[in-house]
């Protein structure tokens, strides 16, 4: 068996209770390596909370996520070497210039400032921020912080990209961008693993998609394997609708 | 369809409008809804209250902040009449109708007996005097006796009149109010004593308590977009603001209160307190709105995080010098001499309104001259306000407008990391600079300041400058390393991307702040050497343990930030608890009190257990650490250092309070008393140990503490054979020890009082040391505190540190046999993983030194 048949993520039985509220329920999904995947569901289906599960940010109540074999709370710290996190809303340090929050991330990653200067000019300029970078890090308009975020995340050239709602609050050049990004990375051979709540773009841009509902899988696979109970020509939005439907008669 | 106009106006038609009074009323309950959401929020716990407020710990809420405000404002009182008593004896002498000096009756009594003549009737008179005016400090008690003398002189004891000591008074009726010129400058002096309270009000509000300026983000936008005119919303803000002033009602109330009653207004005391309160609420509320209003249109954000820095430090100063001048002491007399003179103006400002009416005016001109001023200042805040935003509320933009900044320098001096962010941090943000750094040296500058007996002995005493120059350093953590996480703010997400584990990253941090906090100390060390009339090298052991000391300290500061910070508690500002600052200063008192004490024994035990204290605090938060940001998800229960300290802790104040009740109580002799007092505590601390591991569900647990019998028959054989020979071993070493001490004749002295420990009833003297003393001495240092260790530590780290907190806790003669038992002990426990065998070394141990003592003895 060789190595690229070992899914990259996998998630078995994942579970997280706070206090009598499932936030996830048994959540069973995998992604292979080079995957583009999204994990589709509305607000508060559960997506964050499995993001931040496999971040090793959270415990699960029960069940495991592992990634690359490692299991994502305990390997939690040998994990980011190869992990790159983008959050819904990323926050800043005061006072501190867009440069200097990029220097700190390489230097945290164990970089020296020459191989820094040149990872992260390399991104600036792809991401189109080199105007913006000098300024302080709270200033920046919200697309901005995104931008900023995202080349901390890829600072380290990681094998797995987790963002979460990537394109929340972006402005179509900026969206079309990070598609563009995206898709580029996946055919570097990255993995990327991304949680939306906008069905045309998990239709458009992805391999692989998993529906997430009230912290339930509704169903995962392809587009043609979740369109396989419907009749043809549906659209994701028609599948989405009839697998929640599903869950909500499944729980009441 | 209806038209577009009808649903329009059908619209506006069914909301009510929107008048001052209710706009007033909506903003004071949002102002107080948040303020009481803010202080209650200190008290959630984390298991599960993420999705639901339990109603209990609210109402408990309430009491709790009930309880505060009540005792804060009684304290008030207290501290008011002892400034009008202070204010009363600054003024002068109070003469009755026949030109009689009121005195004191006791000092009245002392002096109607002083006879003879000469020489001896000075002596006499002084010693009366001297019974007196106690709350004065010592200018003002001579400038007393200097009058009380020269009316004697004059008159004789007929030149008094006895009355009742007003200091005893809680609320002292002070005779000044009744003539008209003292009353003046009573009513002068004290009207400035309000002007100082509003300008601290003042600072304090506008400074680093204030959350909203300073913010990118601020809520009166929000409220702009209310329906509400611009002079509603301004009038309904400043009102709100002066509703919900906790300073009025917990401070101003209870001080005009207390001086109503004084000045003998009777039963119209609060009532016209109260009229005087909102009279000031509102004036300062109008003041505090036109500045934020006006600091919002002047200034970017960052800028009025600098400016709050600098109102933080003049609110902070203001108070002290209010907190320190209000007790007696030079401040008020010197307030009564200003007010007389040329400063009259002071006292007269219009802050002071309340007390002014006091003077010949009637109740009804004083509630009309008080809601005229009231509502003049009110319109005048909000004619200002509304003429400050008449081009918009907000001309400073804070986003990004597109500007190229400087380029920033690589900064090459600033070191790579976490500990480059930081210096960085500290640099830029002057408000975190000010209170990290500057406000150490502000308090302590004005201790040695105003408190000159302490800038003596710090020149006479090295061992006072040493605990000085630590107290200095240990203060400025307070600011910097207890923060270690909670300054991280909703950045911290940050730190879970790296590589490395979060309580590595704050460790290195703890350095950083430990550095700052050394470079204080040794900079006031090397200041003091230089005061100091000579340095013997005794000092400089001294010195070392204030440095030493810092150093730990800081680590222990951080475990207890860390420990003590909730992040996921929503505001910034609030996420370290209350209690883990107070607990910090509490430990780091202690530690310099050690530093005065006496014997280098108290120190070097103290330096001791503040490191293992410091270990146990960081081997907890890397157990928290992985959990910090999940609300339900504990880390595993297990046996810690920390546990097996506070178990020591416990048996050793039990020990003596339960031999002291032994002996006071139930007349039970010495030596069994100790006997009992060990039992006992030694059975309580260990009933609530277990019963506490059991509750927390240790896994385990038996095995943890050794308590499981082992399975094969050999082994406990073996268990209980090595106990027997390690026993032995350090019994021998005890007698050779004891030997040693017997035949070198400079040690004589020391073995004396290593027998003398002994001397006890011999049949209890057997019990505690072969039963007593070893069962519960083993469960806790080998059980508990060993256990807690090693599961962190490697065997040898182990081994050595418990023998030592064992050995410290013993008297310093028997120390060295002491040490070498608990070290076969711990290994030998290790070895055998049963809590019988070191029992057994122990008791062996305890009976040959028994022997060995009695043989020789």
């Amino acid at each position: 068996m060789t190595s690229n048949t070992i899914p990259l993520v996998e998630i078995d039985g994942l579970t997280k209770i706070y206090g009598d509220f499932k936030a996830v329920a048994q959540l069973k999904l995998t992604v292979a390596r080079g995957e583009l995947f999204a994990l589709l569901g509305p607000n508060g289906a559960g997506k964050t909370t499995t993001i931040r599960m496999l971040m090793g940010i959270l415990q699960p109540t029960s069940g495991t996520a592992r990634i690359d074999g490692l299991d994502c709370f305990t390997d939690r710290v040998e994990l980011k070497r190869r992990m790159g996190y983008l959050p819904d809303e990323p926050i800043f340090y005061d006072y501190l210039r867009g440069i200097e929050i990029l220097r700190f991330v390489g230097e945290m990653h164990g970089f020296s400032r020459p191989e820094i200067n040149r990872r992260a000019g390399a991104l600036v300029e792809r991401l189109e921020l080199r105007d913006a970078i000098e300024e302080y890090a709270v200033n920046y308009s919200k697309g901005m912080k995104k931008k900023l975020a995202l080349i901390c995340a890829l600072l380290h050239d990681p094998a797995l990209l987790i963002l979460d709602e990537p394109t929340n609050g972006l402005d179509p050049f900026a969206t079309r961008e990070l598609h563009a990004l995206m898709r580029e990375k996946v055919a570097e051979g990255r993995t990327i693993f991304f949680s939306t709540h906008l069905l045309d773009q998990a239709e458009k841009l992805c391999d692989r998609i998993g529906i997430v509902y009230k912290g339930r899988l509704a169903g995962v696979g392809t587009l043609e394997e979740l369109r396989r109970d419907l009749p043809t020509g549906s659209s994701l939005e028609d599948v989405f609708f009839s697998l929640t439907k599903e869950v909500d008669k499944r729980t009441t | 369809m209806m038209p577009v106009s009808s649903v329009w106006t059908k619209g506006l038609l069914a909301r009510r409008e929107l008048t001052v009074i209710r706009a007033v009323l909506l903003m004071a309950g949002l102002l107080a809804r948040r303020f009481c959401n803010r202080l209650l929020s200190g008290l959630k716990k984390k298991k599960g209250d993420l999705r639901s407020g339990t109603g209990r710990k609210r109402k408990m809420g309430v009491v709790f902040m009930a309880f505060v405000a009540v005792s804060m404002a009684w304290s008030t009182m207290v501290v008011t009449g002892q400034v009008l008593n202070t204010l009363g004896s600054a003024i002068g002498p109070v003469y009755d109708a026949e030109g009689r000096m009121e005195m004191d009756r006791r000092v009245y009594r002392e002096l109607a007996q002083v006879k003879g003549v000469g020489k001896d009737r000075d002596r006499a008179v002084k010693q009366a005097l001297g019974r007196g005016w106690t709350h004065l400090d010592t200018a003002q008690r001579e400038t007393w006796e200097r009058t009380v003398w020269a009316q004697y002189r004059d008159r004789g004891i007929d030149g008094f009149s006895p009355v009742a000591p007003n200091e005893r008074a809680f609320i002292p009726k002070l005779k000044q109010w009744e003539i008209p010129e003292s009353r003046w400058v009573l009513c002068k002096a004290l009207g400035a004593l309000l002007l100082l309270l509003a300008v601290t009000r003042y600072f304090a509000t506008l400074g680093s308590g204030n959350q909203d300026l300073g913010q990118v983000d601020w809520s009166a936008e929000w409220f702009f977009t209310l329906p509400l005119p611009a002079r509603h919303f301004f009038t309904a803000q400043i009102l709100g603001h002066a509703l919900v002033d906790p300073f009025s009602w917990i401070v101003a109330l209870p001080f005009l209160t207390v001086l109503f009653i004084s000045a003998g207004l009777g039963w119209w005391a609060p009532a016209a307190a109260l009229l005087g309160t909102v009279y000031l609420a509102v004036v300062m509320a109008s003041l505090q709105v036109l500045t934020e209003t006006w600091l919002r249109k002047k200034l970017a954000s960052s800028r009025l995080k600098n400016l709050q820095a600098v109102f933080t430090v003049l609110g902070m100063s203001s108070f002290f010098v209010l907190l320190i001048g209000c007790r007696p002491g030079p401040m008020l007399p010197w307030l009564v001499e200003t007010v007389k003179g040329s400063a009259g103006w002071m006292g007269m400002t219009p802050f002071a309104l309340p007390i002014l009416f006091l003077g010949d005016t009637s109740e009804v001109s004083a509630v009309i001259g008080h809601t005229m001023a009231a509502a003049l200042v009110l319109s005048g805040a909000v004619a200002g306000c509304i003429w400050l935003v008449r081009d918009g509320l907000v001309t400073v933009s804070g986003a990004y407008a597109g500007r190229r900044g400087a380029r920033s320098s690589p900064g090459w001096f600033i070191p790579a990391g976490i500990i480059g962010k930081d210096v960085r941090l500290l640099l830029r943000d002057r408000n975190f600079f000010v209170q990290a750094l500057v406000v150490p040296l502000i308090l302590v500058g004005f201790q040695l300041f105003y408190n000159g007996g302490l800038a003596n002995a710090i020149g006479l005493n090295f061992q006072y400058a040493a605990a000085f120059a630590y107290g200095l350093g240990a203060y400025a953590l307070t600011s910097t390393a207890l923060g270690v996480l909670a300054v991280e703010g909703n950045a911290l997400w940050m730190l879970y991307g790296f590589p490395v584990p979060l309580h590595r990253i704050m460790l290195k941090k703890t350095v950083l702040w430990a550095g700052f906090a050394l470079a204080y100390t040794v900079i006031a060390l090397v200041v003091c050497s230089f005061m100091a009339r000579e340095i013997e090298p005794a000092d400089l052991i001294y010195a070392g343990m204030a440095c030493v000391g810092v150093v730990i300290h800081a680590f222990i500061a951080s475990g207890l930030g860390m420990l003590g910070t909730d992040p996921l508690e929503t505001e910034v500002k609030r996420r370290l608890r209350v209690g883990t600052v107070n607990l910090y200063m509490v430990l780091a008192a202690m530690f310099g009190y050690a530093i005065y004490a006496p014997s280098w024994w108290t120190q070097a035990a103290q330096l001791v257990l503040s490191c293992l204290l410091a270990y146990a605090l960081w081997q907890k938060v890397s157990d928290h650490a992985p959990y910090l940001l999940d609300p339900v998800a504990q880390p595993r229960p297990q046996v810690s250092l920390a546990d097996g300290l506070i178990a020591a802790l416990a048996f050793f104040v039990l020990q003596g309070l339960v031999s002291l009740i032994a002996v006071l109580v139930f007349k039970v002799t010495p030596g069994p008393a100790l006997t009992i007092a060990f039992g006992v505590a030694g059975g309580i601390v260990a009933f609530f140990a277990l019963f506490a591991f059991w509750r927390r569900r240790v896994p385990h647990l038996a095995e943890e503490l050794g308590l499981a019998l082992p399975w094969e028959y050999g082994s406990r054989w073996r268990g209980l054979a090595v106990g027997l020979a390690a026993g032995l071993a350090a019994g021998c070493g005890a007698l050779l020890y004891l030997f040693v001490l017997a035949n070198v004749p400079m040690l004589s002295g020391w073995r004396d009082e290593a027998v003398a420990v002994h001397k006890l009833e011999t049949k209890w003297l057997v019990m505690l040391m072969l039963v007593a003393a070893p069962l519960c001495e083993e469960f806790i240092f080998r059980g508990i505190v060993f256990r807690g260790m090693r599961r962190s530590l490697s065997v040898g780290v182990s081994v050595l540190a418990s023998a030592g907190v064992f050995a410290i806790c013993h008297p310093p003669i028997s120390v060295v046999p002491v040490f070498l038992m608990a070290v076969l002990a711990a290994w030998s426990f290790e070895r055998t993983k049963w809590l019988a065998t070191p029992i057994i070394v122990h008791a062996v141990y305890n009976g040959m030194v028994l022997l060995g003592n009695t043989m020789m003895g």
